[in-house]
């Protein structure tokens, strides 16, 4: 049955769900009563306790350095190579097989590999998350480069626009839904794969503390340094990536 | 697809292109403005430096950008175009100017499109149908806005249209073409003064021109 949602159950669907959730997970902790299935109320006050008086925000500050050096690089690196290959057919036929290779190394391979030859430094776990991330951007924003409008393209070559103009004013805003889509899905796998570098081969970061509580076989903590990089991330999410996309997107929002 | 295409355009004259549909009217056309590379032939857009214009059958409008950054951004950086307000007031898009292209009817979008060429003050300027589809009160009237324009601004223009009426009501030359390869195959010059083009003044020119070109006009 479909029926239209006001708009405040809308607001309360949401939160009905969260809630559900809890009540689940609750409940599972009180029926297992076990050490290894936590409630998430113990969840909750590791995630207090190690933030007021432990070392939460140190680790958090790691990983997310982390996240956004590779980030950053995986983005500008990805994206000039699928530019390039999406402009240009021999560009797309010399390094079509590279990236078919590079997409379907598993992540492990690639992060145990740059240890070796690397060393177990902070450039080498970099150097792997943005190598896991870069065939990924490469294959979005070689789809955006093939959609560009050529008649928007001669316009602009009729007007003399300079490079400037062409790249700023004409192709970026074209690229940016597929820069988004890249991003979007970038920020969420790139953090996946910066824990399994620190757990791995750093000495810090939530990575370094989940490999430290695995150890200890202690699951609270473990839930708490994952959940409160969740709740980074969407910080991240609902306070950067949503306000910056809304003022990019204006001009979409008013119909005709 | 074109074969021996040959013409002159007096400075400051409106000459029409005409001719059946899929001819090679915008090829052409594309080929003067350099758009297309793969030509054996010669343009001479005359001494100095040269400025181009061009409408397109689309508007061709950035829909990222307001009507008033669609038209700045045509011109040179650091340049200001000349009463760009009297040109918006002509063209009627003074209280439109931060609108979106997405939120104009087409005949609106092919106004910006109109003050977009204008504004970068070209020596030439290439229209290619600017009016078609579009319903026959407002095409009139920007048909009007453009002949002032024109006259305001003395460049030299070059439309392709394939509605004769419109050819013989605004240009002062006719170039027709047709064959296969097409070719041009008569320039006509289009009798009585612009202002004395009433309907019923034009029509006998009409009639004979589809009488000698029959493959050529459809009127």
């Amino acid at each position: 049955m479909r029926t239209k949602l006001s708009s405040q159950s809308r607001v309360y669907l949401p939160v009905l769900s969260t809630l559900g959730f809890l009540l689940i997970w609750a409940l599972a902790a009180f029926l297992a009563d076990s050490r290894t299935v936590p409630s998430p109320l113990a969840v909750a006050s590791f995630i207090v306790s190690e933030a007021s008086s432990g070392p939460l925000f140190h680790h958090l500050g790691a990983t997310l350095a982390r996240v956004l050096a590779a980030f950053i690089i995986a983005m500008l690196i990805g994206s000039a190579i699928g530019i390039a290959m999406g402009r240009s057919r021999s560009a797309n036929q010399l390094l079509d097989p590279w990236l078919v290779l590079t997409i379907n190394m598993p992540a492990l391979v690639m992060i145990v590999l740059c240890y070796i030859w690397i060393g177990l430094t902070e450039t080498a776990a970099i150097t792997a998350v943005a190598l896991n991330k870069i065939p990924n951007v490469v294959v979005t924003l070689r789809e955006g480069a093939r959609s560009l409008d050529p008649k928007l393209m001669e316009m602009a070559q009729v007007f003399r626009f300079s490079r400037f103009r062409v790249a700023w004013n004409v192709v970026l805003p074209q690229l940016q839904p597929y820069l988004a889509a890249a991003g979007r899905s970038g920020l969420a796998l790139i953090w996946k794969i910066v824990l399994v570098v620190e757990f791995l081969g750093r000495s810090n970061g939530v990575g370094f503390q989940i490999h430290l509580y695995f150890q200890l076989f202690n699951v609270t903590a473990i839930l708490g340094y994952a959940f409160a990089f969740v709740i980074v991330m969407l910080v991240i999410e609902y306070a950067m990536v949503q306000p910056l996309e809304n003022r990019l997107n204006i001009w979409r929002k008013r119909p005709a | 697809m074109l074969r021996d295409v040959t013409f002159n355009l007096a400075a400051g004259s409106f000459t029409c292109l005409i001719g059946p549909s899929g001819i090679g009217k915008t090829t052409t056309l594309r080929i003067l403005m350099g758009l297309e590379r793969d030509f054996e032939g010669w343009v001479n857009i005359g001494n100095g430096e040269k400025r181009i214009a061009a409408v397109f059958q689309e508007p061709r409008l950035l829909p990222w950008q307001t009507v008033e950054q669609n038209i700045t951004l045509a011109l040179p950086k650091g340049e200001q175009a000349d009463d760009l307000t009297g040109l918006l007031t002509t063209l009627g898009l003074e209280t439109i100017t931060q609108r979106y292209p997405g939120e104009l009817s087409l005949g609106m979008e092919r106004r910006v499109a109109l003050a977009r060429a204008f504004a970068v003050k070209p020596s030439i300027l290439f229209l290619d149908e600017p009016f078609v589809s579009l319903d026959e009160h407002t095409a009139s009237r920007l048909r009007n806005q453009l002949l002032q324009l024109c006259e305001a601004h003395k460049v030299t223009v070059l439309m392709v249209t394939h509605n004769v009426r419109e050819a013989a009501q605004m240009a002062d030359r006719l170039l027709l073409m047709n064959g296969q390869p097409a070719r041009v195959i008569a320039e006509v010059d289009v009798p009585l003064p612009r202002s004395q083009r009433t309907a019923s003044a034009i029509t006998p020119f009409i009639e004979e021109m589809s009488r000698r070109y029959p493959e050529t006009i459809q009127s």
